[in-house]
C-alpha cells in the first residue's frame, strides 16, 4: 500500500507560504566556497585540487525580512514583532495536522523560489528522527511529481559515515540532513566538532557552516535543552540562514508566522475527534483505601495530598482528597471504623522523592505518588481495560472495515516482561497482558455482535495470536527489553523498534496483515505515528494519569483507507482514549494539560483574537491585530473581559440577551465578533444576578380584614407527640429491608463521552453507560455489622439483629458490606419515619405560641425576577414561585374572583415535624356566592395524589394535615388540603360536586382518553383528575359509563366498581378485558340501564 | 408516531413496534408471557394480580409476583445462556411502573401500557421516563417455561 498525499490543504500551503513569503525579493542565489580533499583510499594526503563547496546565500536585507514577516503575520492574524531580533521563526501546528509534510514541502518550495538546497533538520530524540526518515522514504515521489523532478538526497546524520557531511557541502543538490540534538549539542563529546580527516581534516561542524543551511527544528521545546540552553547554542554554531521551529508547543515564540492551535485543529476536523471510555470503580468501599497523590512542604510544614474514602454526612461513602500531616489517625480523618489503626507516618517532599508511609496494623507500607493501598486489584482492572479495547476496536472494524479501512488498536505497558517474558533457556513465553488479551479476543469472538467478523475463521486460537504483537526496543541479541534512553546501548535498543514501527507502518494498514493489536513500551509512545490507530489503552502498573494529551497524539491523525486516501470527517473519524478515571475528570485533566503545555488559555480572549475577523476597511479585507486590540481594550473597559481577557459574567449575559454594546466602527462585523465571543465563553451557565430583587409587602392586604382573620386562623404554633407499636415497627423494617433492591458487588463502570475542544474550554458529553461488571471482592474484612446500623438508625442491637434476621437478606452484606449497611440503614429509617408519622398528635401550643403577622413586615423577601408574578391580592407585591405548577397556581389565584386574599406561606413559616421542619405553601380566603367565607392552607404538587409525593414529603404532608386540624377550633376553621390546581381546591374545599350532565361527562372522558398516563398501572391511570372528576358525578354518570364502555371499551371498570359497589365480573374473566366489558353490560341491562346509545345527545 | 414525540430518548437509541396498540393486555402480563389479560394490582376492580402476591403498589409486591412465577433477582442485563430475564421498573417513591423481557439472544421487548409492543436495545431505553426506571433484574431457567 502507498499513501497518496494531497497536496492542495489549504491549511498547510498557508503555513508553508508563510514561511516562504519571508525571502520574498530574495534572487535565486547560491555561494560557493572550497573544500579541501579527505585521505585517499590509500591513507595518502590527496593532492591540493580541491571541490568546490556550495552553499546557500541570502540577498535580502533585515528590513526586507521584516517587512515580509509583518505582512504575513497580518495575514495569519498574528501580533506583528516590532523588530527582526534574529532569523528564528516559529510554525505551530497541533499535533497529527502534519507539521512534518509541511516543513519537507517548504524545502522544495524554498529550493524552487529562491534556489537554497542546503537543509538540516534537528529533531530531539530517535523516535522523530526515524520518523522524519521515513516521511522522506515515503514522500520522495510525491515531492518529486510536484516539484518537476528536482534531485535531492537526503540521509540521517551518523558520526560514523562523515563522507555524507562532505558530500552534503558539495553537492550543488537540494541536500536534507537529519540529526537529532544529542549529535551537536555537547561540544567536547560531539564527533561533528572534531577535525577529521574523512571530511578532509576540518570538523564537520565547519562544512555544515560554510553551507549556511537552513535549519529546521522539529519539536524546538525539547531542542533546545532547557535553562542551560546546549541545544540552542548548538543550533547557532551551525552558522544557519535562518532556523524554522516547528511545533504543537512552543515554549518561546520567537516571530511566530503561522498558528494552528489544537483548537483550531480540532473546530476544522482536520484531526480526530475523541471519546473517553472511562472505567470507574463503584460501590467499592470495603478495605482501607489510600492513594498518594503529592507531598509538599509549606511553610515549613510537611504535609501529603492523598485520596481516602470518607463517610459522608448522608451515610455513605465517598472519595475525597485530604491533606494529611505525620501521625493522623486515618480512621478519625475518615470517619470510618474500616480505618481503624491505620495512621500516616514519614511523609518525604523533594522531586523525585516524594514518599508516605502508611502504618498498618502489624507492618507498614510505602506509598509513591500514583500508587494506592487496598485499591482493586489492577490485574482485574487490566483485563476489563483489555476488554474493553477489544470491544470497541471491534466495533469500529465492523462500520469501518466496508469503506476499506484497517482499524488499530495501541497498547501502552510499562513492562516488556507484562507482555513476554523469557524462560530459564532464553525462550520467549507469553506475558500475563498477552494471556489476557488472547483469552479475551476468542470470547468476545463467539458474541454474537462479532460474529460477522469472524465468519470462515476455524481456528480462534490461532486468530487471537495472530491479531497481536509487539514492538518494544530489541537488543543486541535479538531479545525485547525495556526502554531507557539512558545510554548508547539502550539508545540503539531504542532505535531498532523505532525503525521497524517506521518500516512496518503500511504494512499495518492493509488488510492482508492480521496483526491489528499492537502492544508497546510506553516509553516508546512518541515514535507511534500511525494514521489508524482507533483505539488507546495504557494499561499501567499503578493509577496516574498523566500525559493523557502525549497519549492522544499517538491517535490523532485522520485515517487512510487501504489505498492509502485520507478519509475526512467525525463520523469516520473518532480515536478512543480506554481510561481508569472518570470522563468529566480526564476533561478537566486533559485542558490543564493543554493549557500547559500550549499556552491555550481556554475563555480568554487573546489581543489579536479578532484579527482575522473580515473588515471590508481593513487591511487584506481583515481587521488587523491593531484593530484587534483596540476592541478588545474596548471589551475590558466595558467589562465584558477582565484585564487578563477573561470572559466575565457581564459577557455572559450580553450573549444571552443579545445586547451586547459595540462602537459603530466595530457594527458592521458584529455577527463574526459574536461569534468570536461566543467560543471563547464556551458553555457555562448563566446566572443572573442583576435580575435578582427584594419583593415588599403590601400593606393594604396586610391590614385587611380579610387577611387578619385567615392569619388569626392558621398562625397558632404547635408541638407534637409520636407513638409506635414496637414489635410492628420492627417487622415493618424486616419486610423493607427483605424487598431493597438487589445490592450489587464492586463493580466496574464503563461510561464513554465525547471530548470537544473549543475556546471556552474542553466540554464533555457523555455518549454511552455500559453494563457495569462485577468483581471479586473475596478478601474483603467484615465491619461490625450491628455497631454500624446501630449508629446509623439509634435501635437496640437486639432490635438490629432481629430485622437482620426477619429479612433474610444477610447474604448480601459478604457481596458488599459498605453497600450492605447503607441500603438497611436506609431501609430502616425510611420505616421509622413512616412509624413515627402513622402515629403523630398534634397539640395546639397555646395563646402565646404563634406567628406574628408583623414578620411578614420584618422578614425581608427576595426572588429572582423571571420567577416572580405580580399579585393584587397576595400579602406581597409579586409572587415568588418554585414551579411551574406553583405559577398557574398563582395566575389562578389573581383571576379567581371568589379568591380575596392569599399569601404564599414564607419560608418562616414552619410546621415542626419529626423529618425536620414543614413549610407549607399557600393561605387561601375564599368567599363564595352566599358570602361564607372559606379559609385554607393548600399544599401545592405537581399530582394532587399523595401517593405521588416522595416518601419524606409525603410523611410532612400527613403531619401537616395534623397539625391544622389540631387548629381546628371556632368557627369556619381553615381547612388543609393538598391539591394540583384551585380548581380542586374550590372542588374540595367546598365540598361540591360538578353538576352531574352528559356534556361534562363527555368532556372529562375526552380529557381522560386523550391525556392519561401511558403506563401499565391501572391505579395510575385512573387517578388522573377527570377520571376522579367522572368518579364524583356519581349514580347519574352510571349509564353513560356503560354507554361508552359498549361503544369504544376503555379501563372505565375502577369508575364503574366505586360508583356502584359492584364486581359482577365473574373471577374466571378477571383481566380479560372483553369478558370484563361483557360482564358490565349484562349487569346493566339486568339493571335497567339503556345501553343502546339511543339516548346519547 | 407518539413514541418518537413522548420517549425521545428511546427514539434515539432505536425501537421496533412488533404488534398493534392494544388494551387486551399491560407489560406485566406481557413479561409473564400472558397476552390475554391485564394484570394490575388495584382491588375491588376485577383485573387479574396472582393470588400469592400482594396487592400493592410496591414494587416489592410485583418481585414477589415473580418471585412465584419462579422467578430469582439477579445481578445485571448480561445475557446469560439458559435463562430468561426480565427487568421491572419503579417510580421514585418504589411503585412499580413497568416490565420489559429479554429476547434471546439479548434485545429487550416491551408492552407500552395500552399501547404497542416494541422491541428495543437495551433496559434502560425505557429509563427516566413515565415508564420509570429500572428496579432490579430477574431471571428463571429457560426449562421453567410456563406458569
Amino acid at each position: 500500500m502507498k499513501f497518496h498525499f494531497e497536496p492542495d490543504l489549504d491549511f498547510q500551503q498557508a503555513a508553508i507560504a508563510a514561511v516562504c513569503d519571508l525571502f520574498r525579493g530574495q534572487e535565486v542565489c547560491r555561494s560557493e566556497f572550497t573544500v579541501a580533499h579527505g585521505l585517499d583510499e590509500a591513507g595518502t594526503p590527496g593532492l591540493e585540487e580541491n571541490d568546490l563547496g556550495v552553499g546557500n546565500r541570502l540577498m535580502l536585507a533585515d528590513d526586507g525580512i521584516l517587512a515580509n514577516l509583518k505582512e504575513v503575520q497580518l495575514r495569519n492574524g498574528l501580533p506583528p514583532a516590532p523588530g527582526l531580533d534574529s532569523r528564528d521563526f516559529t510554525v505551530e501546528m497541533e499535533t497529527g495536522t502534519g507539521k512534518t509534510y509541511v516543513y519537507l514541502r517548504t524545502i522544495f518550495e524554498l529550493n524552487q523560489r529562491y534556489g537554497f538546497t542546503k537543509f538540516a533538520i534537528v529533531v530531539p530524540s530517535v523516535a522523530i528522527k526515524e520518523g522524519v526518515n521515513k516521511s522522506l522514504e515515503m514522500m520522495g515521489d510525491h515531492f518529486r511529481a510536484l516539484y518537476a523532478g528536482v534531485p535531492f538526497d537526503h540521509f540521517i546524520y551518523d558520526s560514523a559515515k562523515l563522507g555524507q557531511v562532505r558530500n552534503f557541502a558539495t553537492s550543488p543538490q537540494i541536500q536534507i540532513m537529519v540529526m537529532t540534538v544529542g549529535a551537536i549539542n555537547k561540544r567536547d563529546i560531539n564527533t561533528i566538532y572534531q577535525d577529521n580527516e574523512k571530511t578532509g581534516g576540518e570538523a564537520p561542524i565547519d562544512l555544515v557552516r560554510a553551507t549556511n543551511p537552513i535549519v529546521i527544528v522539529d519539536e524546538p521545546q525539547s531542542v533546545e535543552g532547557g535553562l542551560e540552553g546546549r541545544g540552542r547554542e548548538a543550533l547557532k554554531r551551525m552558522n544557519p540562514l535562518c532556523t524554522l521551529r516547528y511545533s504543537a508547543t512552543h515554549k518561546d515564540e520567537y516571530h511566530m508566522v503561522y498558528r494552528l492551535n489544537a483548537v483550531d485543529a480540532y473546530e476544522q476536523k482536520l484531526v480526530k475527534q475523541i471519546e473517553v471510555a472511562a472505567g470507574t470503580i463503584v460501590d467499592n468501599h470495603n478495605s482501607p483505601y489510600v492513594r498518594l497523590i503529592s507531598t509538599r512542604r509549606q511553610r515549613g510544614a510537611i504535609s501529603a495530598r492523598v485520596e481516602l474514602d470518607v463517610a459522608t454526612p448522608a451515610g455513605g461513602v465517598r472519595r475525597q482528597e485530604i491533606f494529611v500531616q505525620d501521625g493522623e489517625d486515618l480512621q478519625r480523618r475518615t470517619r470510618r471504623e474500616i480505618y481503624r489503626d491505620h495512621y500516616i507516618g514519614e511523609i518525604t517532599v523533594g522531586r523525585g522523592n516524594e514518599s508516605l508511609e502508611l502504618r498498618l496494623p502489624g507492618n507498614e507500607r510505602w506509598l509513591t505518588p500514583g500508587e494506592a493501598y487496598g485499591a482493586v486489584d489492577q490485574s482485574d482492572m487490566h483485563r476489563e481495560m483489555i476488554r474493553k479495547a477489544i470491544r470497541e476496536h471491534l466495533d469500529k472494524e465492523k462500520r469501518l472495515h466496508p469503506q476499506g479501512i484497517k482499524v488499530l488498536t495501541l497498547f501502552f505497558v510499562d513492562k516488556v516482561a507484562n507482555y513476554r517474558d523469557y524462560d530459564a533457556d532464553g525462550d520467549p513465553v507469553k506475558g500475563q497482558f498477552a494471556v489476557i488479551f488472547e483469552e479475551e479476543y476468542r470470547r468476545i469472538a463467539i458474541h454474537r455482535d462479532y460474529r460477522t467478523l469472524f465468519e470462515g475463521v476455524d481456528d480462534l486460537g490461532d486468530a487471537a495470536e495472530r491479531a497481536h504483537e509487539g514492538y518494544f526496543s530489541i537488543d543486541r541479541r535479538g531479545g525485547w527489553t525495556d526502554t531507557a534512553e539512558n545510554n548508547q546501548a539502550n539508545r540503539d535498543n531504542a532505535e531498532r523498534a523505532y525503525s521497524l514501527i517506521m518500516k512496518e507502518k503500511e504494512r499495518l494498514l492493509s488488510f492482508d496483515e492480521p496483526l491489528k493489536f499492537i502492544f508497546s513500551h510506553s516509553a516508546l509512545r512518541e515514535g507511534w505515528d500511525n494514521p489508524n490507530v482507533f483505539q488507546i489503552c495504557a494499561l499501567r502498573d499503578i493509577q496516574t494519569e498523566r500525559e493523557r494529551r502525549q497519549t492522544i497524539g499517538r491517535g490523532l491523525r485522520l485515517c487512510v483507507n487501504q489505498d492509502g486516501e485520507r478519509q475526512r470527517g467525525f463520523e469516520v473519524n473518532t480515536l478512543t482514549v480506554i481510561a481508569q478515571e472518570s470522563y468529566e475528570d480526564f476533561a478537566e485533566n486533559l485542558q490543564h494539560e493543554i493549557e500547559e503545555e500550549t499556552g491555550i488559555r481556554f475563555g480568554v480572549v487573546e489581543e489579536h483574537q479578532f484579527a482575522l475577523v473580515g473588515d471590508e476597511n481593513g487591511p487584506n479585507g481583515r481587521m488587523g491585530v491593531e484593530k484587534s486590540k483596540e476592541l478588545r481594550r474596548y471589551l475590558v473597559t466595558k467589562g465584558y473581559l477582565d484585564q487578563e481577557g477573561k470572559v466575565t459574567d457581564t459577557l455572559r449575559e450580553a450573549l444571552h440577551n443579545d445586547t451586547l454594546a459595540l462602537p459603530d466602527e466595530f457594527e458592521p462585523m458584529r455577527e463574526a465578533i459574536t461569534e468570536t465571543l461566543r467560543k471563547a465563553t464556551g458553555r457555562i451557565e448563566i446566572k443572573n444576578a442583576a435580575e435578582r430583587r427584594t419583593v415588599q409587602p403590601r400593606e393594604t392586604v396586610l391590614d385587611s380584614e380579610d387577611f387578619k382573620a385567615l392569619w388569626g386562623r392558621i398562625k397558632y404554633q404547635t408541638t407534637y407527640r409520636v407513638r409506635f407499636d414496637n414489635d410492628n415497627l420492627l417487622n415493618e423494617c424486616a419486610e423493607a429491608l427483605s424487598v431493597a433492591p438487589f445490592i450489587p458487588r464492586a463493580r466496574l463502570q464503563w461510561n464513554t463521552a465525547g471530548m470537544q475542544l473549543e475556546q471556552g474550554g474542553v466540554q464533555s458529553r457523555l455518549l454511552e453507560t455500559g453494563a457495569p461488571v462485577s468483581l471479586r471482592s473475596d478478601d474483603v474484612e467484615l465491619p461490625d455489622l450491628l455497631t454500624e446500623l446501630q449508629d446509623r438508625t439509634q435501635l437496640t442491637r437486639r432490635s438490629i439483629a432481629r430485622i437482620l434476621s426477619n429479612s433474610g437478606r444477610l447474604d448480601d452484606f459478604r457481596a458488599n458490606p459498605q453497600k450492605f449497611i447503607e441500603t438497611a440503614a436506609e431501609a430502616i429509617n425510611r420505616r421509622k419515619r413512616s412509624a413515627l408519622v402513622d402515629g403523630i398528635k398534634y397539640q395546639r401550643s397555646g395563646n402565646q405560641s404563634y406567628y406574628a403577622q408583623e414578620l411578614f413586615m420584618k422578614e425581608e423577601l427576595t426572588g429572582y425576577l423571571n420567577k416572580m408574578l405580580a399579585s393584587q391580592k397576595s400579602v406581597y407585591d409579586y409572587v415568588v414561585w418554585d414551579s411551574d405548577n406553583e405559577a398557574k397556581f398563582a395566575k389562578d389565584l389573581e383571576n379567581n374572583t371568589s379568591v380575596k386574599v392569599y399569601a404564599k406561606l414564607p419560608r418562616w413559616f414552619q410546621v415542626p415535624t419529626p423529618l425536620g421542619s414543614y413549610n407549607p405553601d399557600w393561605a387561601v380566603l375564599i368567599e363564595k356566592d352566599d358570602n361564607n367565607r372559606l379559609y385554607f392552607v393548600a399544599e401545592t404538587k405537581g399530582s394532587s395524589f399523595l401517593d405521588d409525593l416522595r416518601n419524606s414529603e409525603r410523611a410532612k404532608v400527613e403531619c401537616g394535615k395534623e397539625h391544622f386540624a389540631a387548629l381546628e377550633v371556632g368557627e369556619s376553621p381553615a381547612k388543609y388540603c393538598v391539591v394540583h390546581t384551585l380548581d380542586e381546591l374550590l372542588v374540595a374545599g367546598l365540598n361540591e360536586r360538578p353538576t352531574p350532565n352528559r356534556e361534562t361527562f363527555e368532556r372529562l372522558a375526552d380529557e381522560w382518553e386523550r391525556n392519561r398516563p401511558r403506563g401499565a398501572d391501572v391505579a395510575q391511570m385512573t387517578q388522573h383528575p377527570a377520571y376522579q372528576r367522572i368518579i364524583a358525578l356519581g349514580e347519574p354518570a352510571v349509564p353513560w359509563l356503560l354507554q361508552r364502555l359498549a361503544t369504544k371499551p376503555n379501563h372505565w371498570f375502577v369508575a364503574l366498581n366505586s360508583i356502584t359497589g359492584v364486581r359482577p365480573v365473574p373471577p374466571e374473566s378477571r383481566g380479560r378485558i372483553q369478558e370484563m366489558v361483557q360482564a358490565w353490560l349484562d349487569w346493566g341491562r339486568q339493571n335497567g340501564y339503556e345501553l343502546t346509545g339511543s339516548d346519547v345527545d | 408516531m407518539w413514541i418518537d414525540e413522548e420517549l425521545p430518548h428511546l427514539a434515539s437509541e432505536g425501537y421496533e413496534v412488533t404488534s398493534s396498540p392494544t388494551d387486551e393486555y399491560n407489560c406485566i402480563a406481557y413479561a409473564a408471557g400472558e397476552t390475554d389479560r391485564w394484570w394490575s394490582h388495584v382491588e375491588d376492580a376485577d383485573y387479574y394480580w396472582p393470588e400469592h402476591a400482594s396487592s400493592t403498589p410496591s414494587i416489592a409486591s410485583l418481585i414477589e409476583v415473580f418471585i412465584g412465577l419462579g422467578y430469582e433477582q439477579c445481578e445485571n442485563a448480561g445475557d446469560e445462556p439458559g435463562f430468561r430475564k426480565i427487568a421491572l421498573y419503579a417510580d421514585q417513591r418504589g411503585d412499580w411502573t413497568h416490565a420489559a423481557v429479554q429476547l434471546p439472544g439479548g434485545g429487550w421487548s416491551s408492552k407500552l401500557g395500552p399501547d404497542e409492543d416494541i422491541s428495543h436495545h437495551t433496559p434502560e431505553s425505557l429509563d427516566r421516563t413515565a415508564y420509570g426506571e429500572v428496579h432490579c433484574f430477574m431471571r428463571r431457567p429457560l426449562a421453567a417455561q410456563g406458569l
